[in-house]
């Protein structure tokens, strides 16, 4: 997994690409809880270029927009890829979740 | 001139006695180079001498520092005769001449192997003691690989290297977390043997060079300091000098990972010394003890790791005991039935089974999102809260959203729970549902299998001020509701040809539907058996990995 963070408009956007699981999704959290209070507007989340996602990595995302929610954030998911919303979809999050093309 | 007699020293008796030949110059003692070897403390390093003089043989005390005794009597100086008795310490020895059946082609009998080479350097052992030595290693190899008891193992360390390299005093000395020196973790005490004379001590009784443990234990080298020869192996330091020591050998107790602890050995007898075979073995003992040590607290971990996995089945027998198994017998207007079988030894799933009145029952199901124990701690809290909110609710959606306010509060680390809730009417079949993300429950009659009750919002657990639809409809007597989990529809096959066909190889819903098809008019229980057994057939040779979870409910009408 690579997660890049860049805070250059209101909306911080962290970008991650390959695999979310077990092991990788800590790091992950540690981002974007770290980014929430921070960010101007809000957090999104890039994750076009995830090959995989499983459970730990859906908990890290509803950490996330809670998290968002105490905050006053926006919490936006960006052009997740069919890997993600599939799990989304299993999980019945999908409805959840704000999310955008890009 | 070549006698007709071969002279031998005996030591020992029966099966373990040895039989040295005694050539023109023999040498006996407690050093490693001399011809015939003891393990005898007050002897010596070279006690005595024997030399062939003209066929007779004369034995010379080499002013040892506790003396000679033949045949009882203190000699500094003796001619042998066949059958004498020559004692060094508590060890006695025997000089017999036997008639030689062959001529020896040799004036001389070499058994001492050692060669000096140019640098100095001992090039080989004598025979005896390098089958001593080995003879230590063996011994040290065996008792080290079946002990776990750390106290046990220090000992035998201690005992077997000392023995073979013939040590005055030794400690088994253990490395703290700032490298410090530390007594045995185990005991409290600093294993020691002085003299032959084991003993645990306090850790400032000891009087060891703290140079040399320091430098053992930080560096993991083996360091043997020889003051004879001092030859630069480690400086003389002010601690060796002040226990005015002849030789020390310290070495590593570690593994390629870790250093435990160190094995020091000194002495102050004065023609003491240690050699480099000695911190060969010794060296040796320390990398076999380290990974004793290693496997010693490997077997610890998975004791304590046995101990808690018992408490986590403990705990599922009592968490298993706030899901329902006494189902309803004496209502002729349904037959009930759930399951929960968890993936690992504790689940995060849960069905509930309540009669709200006369005429009413409730039908729960859930799936804690994880799995193992942080969604077993979770699910039973649920359980225990869906009580509480049930009370007094007017409807499902209501159950659902007080128990999502309760869970928003509490959830941690992103934990969410999906829920699908059903009340029934008894008298009218009349049938209120709510369903907070998850699967749609299934509608089974004589004619066909259907779902109902979709999801209506996001699972609990995640947002406040949610809310879920309830949703009506009529139970028709004779039809079934399951309801099931994730760990039924999500199971997944290795068999390529059970999954041709599957939507991601899973299961799904085609799978269920197919078996309750078979199962048209069965009981609940034999309904959830047999979805159960064609989910574990579809999985084989593999377990489910997900909890596997259902209920079902068969409606035969009011009266």
């Amino acid at each position: 997994m690579r997660i890049e963070a860049d805070k250059t408009a209101d909306e911080t956007i962290i970008t991650v690409e390959g695999d979310i699981d077990l092991y990788t999704s800590p790091e992950l959290r540690k981002v974007v809880l770290k980014a929430v209070p921070k960010a101007a507007i809000g957090v999104g989340i890039h994750l076009g270029g995830i090959t995989y996602m499983d459970s730990s990595g859906v908990a890290t995302l509803v950490e996330g927009l809670r998290s968002a929610k105490e905050h006053g954030k926006a919490f936006t998911l960006i052009a997740p890829s069919t890997a993600v919303m599939k799990v989304l979809e299993l999980a019945r999050l999908d409805s959840i979740f704000e999310v955008r093309s890009d | 001139m070549s006698s007709v007699h071969q002279a031998f020293v005996v030591m020992g008796s029966g099966k373990d006695s040895r039989k040295v030949p005694v050539g023109s110059s023999t040498v006996v003692g407690r050093g490693s180079g001399c011809d015939l070897v003891i393990r005898d403390l007050a002897a010596s390093r070279r006690h005595l001498e024997i030399r062939d003089v003209n066929g007779t043989y004369q034995c010379r005390d080499l002013d040892s520092s506790n003396g000679t005794l033949i045949n009882g009597e203190l000699a500094a100086a003796r001619e042998l005769k066949d059958g004498d008795e020559i004692r060094i310490g508590t060890t006695p020895l025997r000089f017999v001449l036997e008639r030689k059946t062959t001529p020896s082609p040799l004036g001389k009998t070499v058994f001492l192997q050692t060669m000096i080479d140019p640098s100095g350097r001992e090039k080989a052992l004598p025979s005896s003691r390098s089958k001593e030595l080995l003879e230590a290693a063996y011994t040290l190899m065996n008792s080290l690989s079946s002990n776990f008891n750390p106290c046990q193992l220090v000992d035998t360390i201690l005992e077997t290297t000392m023995s073979a390299v013939r040590a005055q005093r030794g400690a088994v000395l253990f490395a703290g977390e700032d490298h410090e020196l530390q007594p045995c973790s185990e005991c409290g005490h600093v294993h020691t043997i002085s003299d032959g004379t084991p003993r645990l001590a306090g850790l400032d009784e000891i009087k060891i060079s703290e140079s040399v443990a320091n430098r053992v234990l930080r560096d993991g080298e083996d360091v043997l300091f020889q003051s004879a020869r001092s030859d630069g192996v480690v400086d003389p330091t002010a601690s060796i000098a002040a226990l005015r020591l002849t030789s020390i050998l310290c070495v590593p107790i570690r593994t390629q990972r870790e250093i435990y602890g160190i094995l020091y050995i000194d002495t102050d007898v004065a023609d003491h010394e240690y050699t480099q075979d000695d911190m060969l073995l010794a060296a040796a003992a320390g990398n076999s003890a380290g990974l004793a040590l290693e496997n010693a607290k490997i077997h610890r971990d998975l004791l304590e790791k046995q101990r808690i996995e018992h408490d986590i089945e403990a705990a599922w027998t009592i968490q298993e005991g706030f899901l329902v198994r006494d189902w309803p017998t004496d209502d002729p207007r349904i037959e009930v039935f759930g399951v929960t079988r968890p993936a690992k030894v504790v689940g995060g799933d849960f069905y509930d089974f309540a009669r709200l009145d006369d005429d009413h029952v409730g039908l729960l199901i859930g799936d804690v999102s994880g799995k193992g124990v942080p969604a077993a701690l979770t699910m039973a809290l649920l359980l225990a809260e869906f009580r509480l909110c049930a009370t007094g609710a007017e409807s499902t959606a209501e159950v659902l959203r007080r128990l999502n306010e309760r869970m928003v509060g509490r959830s941690r680390r992103g934990t969410f729970c999906t829920a699908a809730l059903v009340a029934l009417n008894l008298r009218t079949g009349n049938l209120m549902a709510a369903n907070a993300g998850h699967h749609p429950v299934l509608r089974i009659s004589n004619e066909e299998v259907t779902t109902f009750i979709p999801a209506s919002g996001p699972p609990l657990g995640i947002l406040t001020g949610v809310e879920w639809i309830d949703e009506e409809a009529i139970v028709r007597p004779g039809e079934t509701l399951l309801m099931y989990t994730d760990g039924i529809v999500e199971a997944r096959t290795v068999d390529p040809d059970e999954a041709e066909g599957r939507e991601h190889g899973e299961y799904g819903l085609e799978g269920l539907d197919g078996v309750v098809r078979e199962q048209i008019g069965s009981t609940p229980q034999a309904l959830i058996e047999a979805v159960l057994d064609d989910v574990d057939g579809y999985c084989r040779p593999l377990a489910p990995h997900d909890d596997c979870t259902m209920i079902a409910l068969k409606y035969h009408g009011h009266d």
